[in-house]
């Protein structure tokens, strides 16, 4: 059971050479280990298209229809397995730098719903702490960062850079709201209204 | 449409988990100003886009002297101004031009 799916960078291509903006400008990894979790510029390379007015009519109405996130969760997904390929096949058609992956929480749930996707399509990943309507924990100005600032987080990060339970990823959760209380780390959305959810990641076979 | 979109606000309610065609816009608009991430916002845009937020009382935006000095407090990307506007999709931070006004 799975929330969407979403088209992500592929680990060693999330990065941007964009001279600003958000997204990170080399690939997040410590050593040869890739963050390969859901905040790998979700959705971007067709939102760079959408944009820049580039992209095929077609899959423009289609993505407006059905890559949505009418919550404010920060996860737009597709509910549509064959849509969810289709876009991906677009991102990959001259390089292959991204993939598929699918998300759940259960609050993502509430939101979102769920569908059901056969389980030997899905390979499980990891789990991800991300905050609802807010940004990745492990990224950003998380572990992937600052790792002296999580000196014992690195041996229990997964092959895939994540946390191998929701109970673990609970645990960096705790530990990373008292750096933000030490002032270490810049301060996150308020989490009554912003709540940080471990995410569990998926990478979905579309072969 | 990039940056100096003539963003204007809206008007409806708003909370972390439900959103408004308002803040539907207002997202579409910011992934579009932003060039999906990868631009900042002009001054201009930035505060009209603020203007709106806090009078919906969004909790969280913010747009503090270490979001928007340079260096900024992002510890990923020092060298980039922000501010922060929950529930955009862009994650926690929006990219601004240098030279916005704390608040």
């Amino acid at each position: 059971m799975t929330c969407g799916f979403m088209v992500v960078r592929k680990p060693p291509e999330n990065f941007s050479l964009a001279a600003s903006g958000i997204w990170p400008k080399t690939a997040p990894r410590i050593g040869m280990l890739y963050y390969a979790g859901a905040w790998r510029m979700p959705w971007h390379d067709i939102d760079l298209e959408l944009y820049g007015g580039t992209l095929p009519n077609n899959l423009r109405e289609l993505y407006r229809t059905n890559v949505t996130d009418l919550q404010g969760s920060g996860f737009s997904l597709c509910k549509d397995l064959g849509l969810a390929i289709k876009f991906l096949e677009y991102c990959n058609r001259e390089t292959f730098r991204c993939e598929l992956i699918a998300v759940y929480s259960p609050r993502l749930a509430e939101l979102k719903g769920t569908i059901d996707v056969a389980d030997d399509l899905l390979r499980h990943l990891g789990w991800d702490p991300i905050q609802i309507g807010g940004g990745p924990l492990l990224v950003d100005n998380g572990i992937f960062t600052v790792p002296d600032l999580f000196p014992t987080w690195r041996e229990r990060l997964n092959e895939n850079g994540l946390l191998a339970s929701a109970e673990e990823a609970l645990q960096y959760v705790s530990n990373y709201l008292q750096l933000v209380e030490a002032k270490l780390i810049e301060e996150i959305y308020p989490t009554d209204s912003n709540p940080i959810e471990p995410i569990r990641v998926f990478s979905v076979r579309t072969d | 449409m990039h940056n100096n979109n003539g963003i204007t606000g809206g008007g409806a309610a708003n909370n972390a988990t439900v959103q408004s065609g308002d803040r539907q816009a207002l997202n579409s608009l910011l992934k579009d100003a932003t060039n999906s991430g990868t631009q900042p916002l002009s001054v201009d845009d930035a505060n009209t886009v603020l203007n709106w937020a806090l009078e919906q009382k969004i909790p969280g935006v913010r747009a503090s002297s270490g979001d928007v000095g340079v260096p900024s407090n992002w510890t990923a990307n020092p060298a980039q101004p922000h501010v922060h506007i929950p529930g955009t999709g862009l994650g926690n931070h929006i990219p601004v031009e240098s030279g916005g006004t704390p608040r």
